[in-house]
C-alpha cells in the first residue's frame, strides 16, 4: 500500500529537481571613469551590489572600473557610484575638551561652566549625568578636507588624531580611526613624549549638531573627559581629483 | 538559605520615590528633588529596579551619586564602610545587569556594523520590555558575578544615517549611546573604558 505513495513522492521529488526555465539575464559591460576616488575604493563600494558571475577590472591608468554583470546589477552600481564619487568636502570641526567631575567646589563664581558655553550641551549633560562641574580644558577648530588625517594637541596634555572621512551621507562626517591619547613628557633629558590611550574609535558626527563623546573609567566614575564635536561644511569640495 | 537569592526588600520611601521619578520623567523635578532622588537610588536597589525602567538615564545619575556616597563612606567607621560596600556591591550587580539589558553596546573588539542609536522615547519603551526579563533575572541574582546577560539590543536608527559610533578599538570598553530626539539636541556617547589613561 505504501508503494504507490512512495513512487508518487519520488516522482514529485524528481520533478522538483528539474532546472527552472528562466530567462537568462542580459549581461552588460560598462566602464566607469572616476573623478574623485580611486578605482580600488570604488571596487569595495560596488562589490556587494554585484551578482556571483560578475567580473570587475580595476584600471589605475585612466582611473576606471569596468563592470560586467546583469543589466540590473550594473545599473545599481552606476547609481551608487554616482552618489559616492563626489569631490571631498572641506570640514571645519570645532573640538572642545571638558573635564567633568562631581567636585563643583573649584568653580569660580561668575564664570560660566565649560559645558554651558556650548549651546545645548550643558543642559543635555546635566540631564544625563550627575557631574557637577564641566571645566573647559581647551577648544580648537580643526580644519581639513575629507580624506585627510589631522592631529591636534589639546589642553597641553591630550592628543587627538583622526581621518576625516565621508560617511556616505551628506549630513554626516566620519572621524575614522579616532585616537584620543594622553601625552606626558618622557623622564630624562630631551623632548621625548610618552603617549597612552584614552580611547580608539570611529564615530559619525552629524553636520551642524553637537556630538558629545564622554570617556570615564566606569559608569560610576566621579570624573570623565568629554570631547564635544561640532562640524560644518565650509565650501563644496575643491575637487582634488583622485587624491584621497 | 542563600541571601543572595532574595529580591530587594520593599522600601518605605517607595511612593515618594515613584512620584519623584514620574516628575523627573516629565521634566518637572527641581534640583533639590533631583539630589534627593539620586541619593536615595544610590542606596536603594528596590526603588532603583522600579525607577530605571521608567527612566533609564537614572542609572547614570544613581551611579554618580553612588560614587559621591563612597567618598563619604570612606571616612566612616570600618563597619559602616563595610556595610556600605556590601550595599553597593548588590546595587552594582544590579546596575551591571541593567546596563547590559539596556545596553546600547558593550564593545567587543569593534565590529564595523552599526549599533543602537536610540531616541529617548524608544529607549524608554525598549527598556521597559527588556527590563521585564532582565530585572527579573537580576533580582534573583542567579548569575555568577562578571557573566553579563546576552544583550537584547533594540536598534532604532534614523533613516539613512550611520550610527553615532561605528567601531570601538579599545578592548573591554562599554558604550552607551543617547541619540538626540530633536535636530538641535546633541548626540551623546558615553564610553566606560577601564583602561583609559584619564
Amino acid at each position: 500500500m505504501l508503494k504507490p505513495v512512495l513512487i508518487a513522492f519520488l516522482l514529485a521529488l524528481a520533478g522538483s529537481g528539474r532546472p527552472p526555465v528562466a530567462a537568462v539575464p542580459e549581461v552588460v559591460v560598462r566602464v566607469f571613469t572616476l573623478k574623485h576616488r580611486s578605482p580600488e575604493e570604488a571596487l569595495v563600494v560596488v562589490r556587494p551590489l554585484l551578482t556571483e558571475g560578475a567580473s570587475v577590472v580595476v584600471q589605475a591608468t585612466g582611473n576606471t572600473l569596468t563592470v560586467r554583470d546583469s543589466a540590473a546589477a550594473v545599473e545599481r552600481a552606476a547609481k551608487t557610484l554616482a552618489a559616492w564619487d563626489l569631490p571631498p568636502r572641506r570640514i571645519d570641526l570645532t573640538v572642545t575638551l571638558l573635564r567633568a567631575s562631581t567636585d563643583g567646589r573649584s568653580r569660580t563664581p561668575g564664570v560660566p561652566d565649560g559645558a554651558d558655553q556650548i549651546p545645548g550641551v550643558g543642559e543635555r549633560l546635566r540631564k544625563l549625568f550627575r557631574f557637577t562641574e564641566y571645566a573647559r580644558l581647551d577648544a580648537a577648530v580643526v580644519q581639513g578636507v575629507e580624506g585627510q588625517t589631522v592631529a591636534y594637541v589639546l589642553g597641553g596634555g591630550y592628543r587627538l588624531e583622526f581621518q576625516i572621512d565621508p560617511a556616505g551621507d551628506p549630513q554626516q562626517v566620519r572621524l575614522k580611526g579616532l585616537r584620543f591619547e594622553r601625552i606626558r613628557r618622557a623622564p630624562g633629558p630631551g623632548v621625548a613624549e610618552l603617549r597612552s590611550d584614552i580611547l580608539r574609535t570611529t564615530i559619525n558626527v552629524a553636520i551642524g549638531q553637537p556630538y558629545i563623546l564622554a570617556v570615564g573609567k566606569d559608569e560610576a566614575a566621579a570624573g570623565a573627559l568629554i570631547l564635544v564635536f561640532n562640524g560644518k561644511v565650509v565650501v563644496p569640495g575643491p575637487g582634488l581629483g583622485g587624491q584621497n | 538559605m542563600n541571601d543572595a537569592l532574595q529580591p530587594p526588600r520593599p522600601c518605605a520611601e517607595r511612593e515618594t520615590t515613584s512620584r519623584l521619578v514620574a516628575l523627573r520623567a516629565a521634566d518637572g523635578l527641581d534640583a533639590a528633588g533631583e539630589a534627593h532622588l539620586a541619593r536615595h537610588l544610590a542606596s536603594c536597589p528596590a526603588c532603583l529596579s522600579e525607577a530605571v525602567p521608567v527612566d533609564p538615564t537614572l542609572l547614570f545619575t544613581r551611579l554618580s551619586a553612588s560614587a559621591e556616597a563612597e567618598d563619604v563612606a570612606a571616612r566612616a567607621t570600618l563597619r559602616g564602610a563595610r556595610l556600605h560596600r556590601e550595599e553597593r556591591s548588590e546595587a552594582d550587580r544590579l546596575a551591571v545587569d541593567v546596563l547590559a539589558a539596556l545596553r546600547v553596546r558593550a564593545a567587543e573588539g569593534g565590529r564595523p556594523d552599526g549599533f543602537a542609536a536610540l531616541s529617548r522615547p524608544w529607549f524608554k519603551a525598549a527598556a521597559v520590555v527588556l527590563l521585564a526579563a532582565g530585572l527579573a533575572a537580576v533580582l534573583v541574582l542567579t548569575r555568577p558575578a562578571g557573566e553579563g546577560p546576552q544583550p537584547a539590543v533594540t536598534v532604532v536608527h534614523s533613516a539613512a544615517a550611520r550610527p553615532p559610533i561605528e567601531e570601538m578599538g579599545s578592548p573591554g570598553a562599554r558604550v552607551y549611546e543617547f541619540a538626540s530626539t530633536k535636530p538641535e539636541e546633541p548626540t551623546v556617547v558615553f564610553v566606560a573604558n577601564p583602561d583609559a589613561d584619564l
